[in-house]
């Protein structure tokens, strides 16, 4: 299947401005041998926010994982920067890791358990040895740019809320001043009223920070909140891409209906 | 902290102290023997004169009023040159007429100098084999954790008396044989404790995060081995002892006269039905080690994982 729009504003292939580069990327992961992503190109530019869509399974998080190096592709290529991320030494990669981020779906799996909010926020800093990492009032800034009281400081995550934690998260992987975002749905997990703030907070940090979001979600409404542009993935192949509105407005592929309409849809393709 | 780990501590402390101090702190050399015709299993607490008679020291039972004569063995006899010193046995004396307290203060040395020395190479030995074992996973694994199984599928005592019988006996021979022989539980607990952190996104993001695999190690996984590891440890420590204790009692230990703990309780047994002082009180040592250790992980473990915090 190829995808059916290619006609979006920024061209995602051969864009040689591209922050994140995705070409033809597959994965198979071993022992299921489930192709989890199949031929998969996305381009994220600087300060854009990129959205993907997908039902559950369709390899959205696999996606991320790759995105960020997490997962090496069986094929194709993933460039930050120009940098085949494929190619990096040990060392070399760890040091980029600083430019790309990814908040994972799932925070109170993400989040080390055995260590409060504050050391959290300061253990990339000081891994890092950068400087900022003994300033006493780093957590405290972080807590506030995020929205949140500067008392979570001592708590474990298992003593915070669903949103609390989220925005601990988020503030974790923002400390670093990383250039790109990978948000593995980043709200799904929320209630709809928590949802909608962390949403704005994103929307926020993206234009103050100058972030590149590439935007992961099961929902489209979510996606049309930030992204310009969205992607639709299904069985790990892109299904449809385009400006994000054109895509609302206008589905052409079957999952983009599916998930537009979900109700009244079957689940197989 | 939680009065668990202080109690331990300071137990601990208090044998530590008591190692160290013993030569202040024993009342008399721990391998003196007070001639045992009179002073031959005192239950604690009696008092005898000692009499030093060159290379011999005799014990009376009694003095006469102006300390010329004293009665050994229902005679009296008179003093000659030294001046009987009273001397009260707290804990008493054994078969041989050595003085158990002394000889429950030095046991501590000698067991736990043991104890430590074989806790530490196991826990290294574990740590490393099971760290290795899960990090690396696929053949290296099956072929650790296979030997592991073939370790431990051998009672621990045959495979330490088999080594002793063909290798050498002694404290470091101990150590050594003993240390070799008991990691592989540590190794088990400390393989699955990795090979269930590994997969998880709490691991995968401090790797996204670009943390190094050395710090990795220290801040994002023993956190998590340790715990377990030390409890396990700690709870091993009183089995190493009563295991020293066998081979030195079957002669491949600690040697005789030299007292650990392990030896002493091994001696007591024949005169158990006489004398229960020169079982208990090393007994009552050992014990108290054991249950120190014991809550020492019981305290850590709290301390450790915060969800256990309240
Ligand atoms: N570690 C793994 N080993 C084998 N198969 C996997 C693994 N992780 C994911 N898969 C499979 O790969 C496919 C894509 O999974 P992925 O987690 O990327 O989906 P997703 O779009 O994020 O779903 P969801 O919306 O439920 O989070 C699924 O069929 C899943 O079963
Ligand atoms: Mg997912």
């Amino acid at each position: 299947m190829s995808p059916e729009r290619l006609d979006g504003q920024r061209g995602p292939v051969d864009n040689e401005e591209a922050l994140l580069q995705l070409d033809s990327v597959s994965r198979i992961y071993p022992v299921t041998r489930v192709r989890a992503l199949d031929q998969v190109s996305i381009a994220v530019s600087a300060g854009e926010c990129v959205g993907v869509v997908g039902e559950s399974g369709s390899g959205k998080s696999t996606l991320a994982r790759v995105a960020v190096a997490l997962e090496r592709p069986d094929t194709g290529s993933v460039r930050f920067d120009g940098l085949d991320l494929g190619t990096l030494g040990g060392s070399e990669l760890r040091r980029l890791r600083c430019e790309f981020q990814l908040l994972f779906q799932d925070s109170i799996a993400a989040l080390p358990s055995r260590q409060t909010v504050g050391r959290t926020l300061r253990e990339p800093l000081l891994a890092h040895r950068r400087p900022e990492a003994s300033d006493p009032e780093l957590v405290a800034r972080w807590l506030a740019r995020v929205e949140l009281s500067p008392e979570l400081e001592p708590r474990y995550p298992h003593e915070l809320s669903g949103g609390e934690r989220q925005r601990v998260a988020l503030a974790r992987a923002l400390v670093l001043e990383p250039r790109l975002l990978v948000a593995d749905e980043p709200v799904s997990s929320l209630d709809p009223s928590v949802r909608e703030r962390i949403l704005h907070l994103l929307v926020r940090l993206q234009r103050e920070l100058g972030l590149s979001v590439l935007l992961i979600s099961h929902d489209l409404s979510t996606v049309a909140r930030m992204a310009s542009r969205t992607v639709v993935l299904d069985q790990g192949q892109v299904a449809e891409e385009g400006p994000t509105d054109l895509v609302l407005r206008d589905p052409r592929a079957v999952a983009t209906r599916r998930l537009l309409d979900p109700p009244t849809t079957s689940r197989v393709g | 902290m939680r009065l668990e780990l202080r109690c331990s501590l300071a137990l601990l402390l208090l044998l530590l102290l008591v190692a160290v101090a013993a030569p202040w702190l024993a009342p008399l050399d721990p391998n003196q023997q007070v001639d045992p015709a009179a002073a031959r299993l005192l239950p604690p607490g009696s008092t005898r004169y000692l009499i030093d008679e060159g290379a011999r020291t005799l014990a009376a039972e009694q003095l006469s009023p102006d300390q010329s004569e004293y009665l050994r063995l229902g005679s009296w006899r008179s003093v000659s040159d030294s001046a009987p010193q009273p001397r009260r046995f707290w804990l008493g004396t054994d078969r041989y007429g050595r003085d158990v307290a002394s000889r429950v203060v030095y046991g501590a040395r000698a067991s736990l100098r043991v104890a430590v020395a074989t806790t530490l190479v196991s826990l290294v030995l574990g740590l490393l084999v099971g760290g290795i074992a899960g990090w690396r996973g696929g053949l290296v694994d099956a072929l650790l954790m296979r030997m592991a199984d073939a370790l431990f599928a051998f009672p621990q005592l045959f495979l330490v008396l088999a080594a002793a019988a063909l290798w050498s006996t002694g404290e470091l021979a101990i150590v050594v044989i003993l240390g070799t022989t008991s990691w592989m539980e540590t190794a088990r607990i400390t393989r699955s404790e990795i090979l269930r952190i590994r997969g998880t996104d709490a691991l995968d993001a401090v790797r996204g995060l670009g943390l190094s695999p050395p710090r990795i190690l220290t801040h994002h996984l023993l956190p998590f081995v340790l715990p377990p590891v030390l409890i396990h440890t700690a709870l091993r420590v009183g089995d190493i002892i009563l295991i020293e204790a066998s081979l030195s009692f079957l002669g491949f230990g600690i040697q005789p006269p030299n007292p650990s703990w392990g030896n002493l309780i091994a001696e007591a047994t024949d005169v158990l039905d006489r004398a229960w002082w020169v079982a208990v009180f090393p007994g009552a040592a050992l014990t108290l080690t054991v249950l120190a250790f014991g809550l020492l992980a019981d305290g850590l473990a709290d301390r450790l994982d915060p969800r256990r915090q309240g």
